[in-house]
């Protein structure tokens, strides 16, 4: 798509020029891992120039260094991890704690694993599935490197997925055209895209919430802004399962709710614009399955 | 007979002091892995945690994950690097030092964080850490 056509059709959404010129120009982040230091011990033994941010653990880096944060001894020790303050949001969210066990539905490569790891202090357990065989082995080496021994990896179809187990929470930051993310990729886009791939998040997202025991909680993300992607499979859930409810998230500044065109409920979603929260564009939906 | 893990657990404690903590299980028989109790008593098919150790050579090896995990509970065969050595350790590169060790595995800190394991023999290193986290520097 043309960039023209691109911000014309963002702008029902937001003021688009703002937000694509901040998703060209976006700081990096960094999560400090908590498995392996505290944020205490971390912020006095690292070099880099940090500034804090609205989570504890996860900082702006203010000058990142010439050779790459992938490449600092905060990095190899697993210290640190790289991670988009947004892609932060749906464990903070999701608020997982030891006595959970958690399925993380697209968990390749690991980054929101191991924060959920992270805030489980390492207990509970976590079942880390990624549908795309290529992509375990970075899963692997994320939690290899960041110390996560509460997890184990399974490489099945999300959008077919079931376990005997049924889950205290789960993770569905499921695949998408990531317009939010990727300030390139209009321009491989269109709106047809986001219609074709909106039935697999569906099916992605029903197998989760069928994943969750009666109580559970799950949080639904995507780093994209068409709402075909967005809230039409978090409403078609909504209508097929009456013990699905969204719950209010809260707490997080300069965010957005849902589109109330798909129910009132939807102000209880999250919209993330890059020019307005300082990261990746992102959505986000709580749902909990009541008993 | 001791088993592997009973080994490897008793190994640690002996060389570096570490006592590993009783809710992380390790499991296996040459390679070690470690995870959380809940996770030992999860259902799946698929491996669970992350290796711990390998025991097929003369000592047991622990792995880096293990040391970085818990390598700040050890009280003996620490050695503690200066910043230029430590960014030698992280590009792979075997180093010499001045600090007394038993020969064996040591466990290798910048200041006070554990890097990884090398192996100490007559004031010489020879390095483990792993060729993918390996760093490279200008």
């Amino acid at each position: 798509m043309q960039k023209e056509e691109y911000l014309s059709w963002l702008s029902k959404y937001t003021d688009a020029e703002a937000c694509a010129s901040a998703q060209e120009d976006l700081s990096y982040f960094i999560r400090v891992n908590t498995l392996k230091t505290s944020v205490e011990n971390y912020l006095d033994w690292t070099g880099l120039e940090l500034e804090p941010t609205l989570l504890p653990y996860a900082f702006k880096v203010i000058s990142p260094p010439e050779g790459g944060l992938g490449n600092t001894l905060d990095f190899a020790t697993g210290c640190i991890h790289t991670q988009a303050l947004s892609s932060m949001l749906p464990p903070h969210i999701l608020g997982p704690s030891r006595e959970d066990t958690l399925l993380d539905i697209c968990a390749a490569p690991g980054s929101k694993t191991t924060q959920c790891a992270a805030l489980m202090q390492n207990r509970g357990a976590i079942l880390a599935n990624d549908s795309n065989r290529g992509r375990i082995s970075a899963l692997s080496d994320n939690l290899e490197r960041l110390g996560a021994i509460n997890a184990s990896t399974s490489n099945r179809n999300g959008a077919i997925f079931a376990h005997p187990h049924k889950f205290s929470k789960a993770l569905a930051d499921v695949p998408c055209s990531s317009l939010g993310s990727n300030p390139g990729a209009f321009e491989h886009w269109n709106l047809n895209f986001s219609k074709s791939i909106s039935p697999l998040q569906f099916s992605i997202l029903r197998s989760a919430f069928d994943s969750l025991q009666e109580g559970g909680t799950l949080v639904y993300s995507t780093c994209t802004y068409a709402e075909e992607e967005n809230e039409k499979p978090v409403a078609r859930l909504l209508s097929e399962n009456p013990r699905a409810r969204l719950e209010k998230i809260e707490g997080i500044p300069n965010t957005h709710p849902g589109i109330s065109d798909y129910g009132s409920e939807f102000r209880n979603a999250a919209r993330v614009y890059p020019h307005e929260f300082g990261s990746e564009g992102f959505f986000l939906a709580k749902i909990k399955k009541e008993g | 007979m001791e088993s592997e893990p009973e080994k490897f657990t008793q190994y640690v404690l002996e060389r570096f002091g570490i006592p590993i903590p009783d809710w992380v299980k390790i499991e296996g028989k040459s390679n070690l892995r470690m995870m959380s109790s809940e996770l030992q008593n999860f259902q799946t098919t698929t491996p669970k945690g992350i290796p711990a150790a390998n025991m097929n050579g003369v000592f047991p090896k622990p792995s880096t994950s293990f040391l970085q995990l818990f390598g700040n509970l050890a009280t003996k065969n620490v050695i503690e690097l200066e910043k230029e050595d430590a960014l030698k350790f992280a590009t792979r590169e075997n180093l010499q030092t001045l600090q007394n060790a038993e020969t064996g595995y040591v466990i290798l800190k910048y200041k006070g964080a554990t890097l990884g394991c090398g192996f100490y023999k007559e004031g010489k290193i020879e390095n483990f850490f792993p060729k993918q986290r390996m760093i490279t520097l200008k």
